[in-house]
């Protein structure tokens, strides 16, 4: 692009593969803080474009599984082929001087480069930049050589690391030196009461299924849980005022005309007082307008009866408010030196009170955590089978199987008695106990098939046929 | 309106007794002449419109005198042109497979498939899609 040419439309897309019916926030956020600096901008939610597109396609495993591979075969290719430059085609319909894309995971990255290469055919004169999550393989990764390798291939102008509040409108002004663009450098907004509303206003909320608004209450989280590697990405806790997020949602409420909503952060409950002020907010709006209440979903954090007590699971009854418990293990000795002190009787106050005061909640849960040994493995069994009147009030197990994420403290921790794959985080061994990975996969699918078959639960199950089609049972370790 | 895909080449050419001429044309349109080169390594951007055929013309070897071979028959100077690089519309394509995507043809000898060029003649990429991410997609699938 031209020194000087002004900059009359500024296209956001999020970026396809993500396995979600739900909107990507990203790109409504973008354009928010991009009007609070005087640029129009429009935004494109190319990944439920391809997922509704991709519902009846005989092809559709084949496809997906390509823009997360790249594994091909002649029966794809004319699809694989629409596919990219339709997707192209809607962002060059803007005319746009300056295309910015959300990568939300590391599964958008291949998608992203052939998408780069037809958008510099069709507008070889706007400035490509990427950001997001997924623009590294890891939250915490700091050895990156996707960004650096597109860039000097000439796919895109730029990257941005870490969140764009402050860089994204830097680059736009041409200022390529800030902190965070073209390098692994970040700059955190210091309040982040400051952050503009995100902007729905170009999203089609009729093409998702059942849609909640996302919206943000608060980034990094309180704990130091060593498996997390959100907390060595954001590594200060930032909240927003319950006032700010209430005003928020009722501005949202009038422009998308939905009262549902998700909280996109890692925990709704990080700021006990603000949490506590926002759902008496709410409770109080949702008495005032019975026929269009506010409900809400998020993380939740499990705290002792004393601090999550029956006033607050009553407002929460009010809130319509459906919680997902990082509980992560039943063994509370292996919690411990997680960095989850909460105990037992604690889950099943939490789970007692969402029983009576109707609030669902899911579970979320490590499976074969490194520190778990078999006696661990038959006790969770065990729990499961011992809390089965509440398979109904648990709405969903999502039981994940232990991984060691690159750049945290348990990859830390393990360094000296856990062996472990160097690309792979799932594949590993605790030399101390000395599980084989093939039986923690075991496990995995014993355990699935106890709380599925025997106690009720609904559990997700993806997963399993995951592991399972890469072989890890198969490894050395 | 159809937009050109930029086609980046590197090239490399041996020396031995000067370097090879080389013409590259789009069918028969003339892109790019490169004849009595400095340097080794060359580098060419093009602008082309698809479906392309590239045709790259050596000229300037005599067979007799411009390849020099030791006295147990390795070659140790020759006069040859070589794709070693090609990205076309920014993406690279494998080392691997840049042997299979061009179509030689040596003076007076046949054809085969090959990216080192080491007689007169000429050598081929055909592009016959109109979309270059299909090329790109049926060379990832090993199709030509």
């Amino acid at each position: 692009m031209a020194n000087g040419e002004a900059i009359k439309m500024i296209v956001i897309a999020a970026v396809p593969y993500i396995d979600t019916d739900q909107p990507i926030m990203a790109p409504a956020a973008i354009k928010g803080l991009l009007s609070r600096h005087g640029y129009k901008s429009t935004t494109l939610d190319l990944n439920i474009w391809l997922v509704n597109l991709l519902k009846n396609n005989p092809n559709k495993d084949a496809i997906i599984n390509f823009f997360y591979t790249e594994d091909i075969n002649e029966s794809i290719i004319d699809d694989i082929d629409a596919i990219i430059t339709d997707a192209a085609e809607q962002i060059a319909a803007h005319n746009p001087q300056i295309i910015a894309l959300s990568l939300l995971i590391y599964g958008c990255q291949i998608f992203t480069r052939w998408l780069c290469a037809k958008l510099r055919q069709l507008c070889p004169t706007a400035r490509i930049v990427i950001g997001g999550s997924g623009i590294k393989s890891f939250v915490a990764e700091y050895d990156n050589e996707y960004c650096p390798t597109i860039k000097n291939l000439g796919l895109i102008d730029a990257y941005i690391h870490g969140d764009a509040d402050l860089a994204l409108p830097e680059f736009v002004k041409g200022n390529l030196e800030f902190p965070g663009i073209n390098n692994f450098e970040k700059v955190a907004l210091k309040d982040i009461n400051e952050l503009p509303y995100a902007d729905y206003s170009d999203y089609n909320f009729s093409l998702y299924n059942n849609p909640s608004v996302p919206i943000v209450d608060s980034r990094g989280c309180v704990k130091n849980c060593e498996f997390c590697d959100i907390i060595e990405f954001w590594e200060k806790f930032q909240w927003r005022s319950a006032d700010t997020i209430f005003k928020e949602m009722l501005y949202q409420i009038e422009k998308c005309n939905n009262t549902k909503f998700e909280f996109r952060s890692s925990l709704v409950n990080g700021n006990l007082k603000e949490f506590k002020q926002l759902i008496t907010l709410i409770a109080e709006y949702n008495t005032s307008n019975p026929n269009r209440q506010i409900s809400w979903a998020g993380y939740f954090i499990i705290r002792s009866k004393n601090y999550h007590d029956v006033d607050m699971w009553t407002k929460l009854s009010k809130n319509n408010a459906t919680l997902w418990l990082g509980v992560e293990s039943l063994i509370p000795s292996v919690r411990q030196k997680m960095g989850k002190p909460y105990t037992n009787e604690d889950l099943s106050w939490h789970l007692e009170a969402s029983k009576i005061y109707t609030v669902p909640v899911m579970l979320l849960i490590i499976v074969a955590y490194p520190y778990e040994t078999l006696e661990d493995y038959e006790f969770t069994k065990q729990w499961f089978r011992d809390h089965k009147q509440y398979a109904g009030t648990v709405f969903l197990l999502g039981l994940s199987y232990a991984s060691i994420l690159p750049g945290t403290q348990l990859a830390r921790n393990s360094s000296n008695n856990i062996r472990r794959h160097d690309r792979l985080p799932s594949v590993w061994i605790n030399q101390n106990l000395n599980i084989t990975t093939a039986q923690r996969l075991q496990y995995y699918q014993d355990l699935l098939r106890i709380c599925r078959d025997e106690c009720g639960f609904a559990v997700n199950d993806d997963q399993v046929q995951t592991l399972l089609h890469t072989g890890l049972h198969g490894t050395a370790y | 309106m159809a937009l050109p895909i930029k086609i980046k080449l590197g090239l490399l050419f041996g020396e031995c007794n000067g370097f090879m001429n080389l013409a590259v044309y789009n069918q028969t349109e003339l892109l790019v002449e490169l004849n009595n080169v400095k340097d080794s390594e060359q580098t060419l951007v093009l602008d082309v419109l698809f479906p392309a055929k590239l045709v790259f013309v050596m000229s300037n070897k005599d067979m007799l005198t411009d390849t020099k071979v030791s006295d147990t028959g390795e070659i140790i100077a020759d006069k040859f042109v070589q794709l070693t690089k090609l990205h076309v519309g920014y993406c690279p394509v494998a080392t691997s497979k840049l042997r299979d995507i061009c179509l030689f043809e040596p003076e007076n000898n046949g054809v085969i498939y090959d990216n080192y060029w080491y007689t007169n003649g000429k050598a081929t990429i055909e592009f016959k899609d109109k979309s270059f991410t299909k090329w790109h997609l049926n060379l990832l699938q090993n199709k030509k």
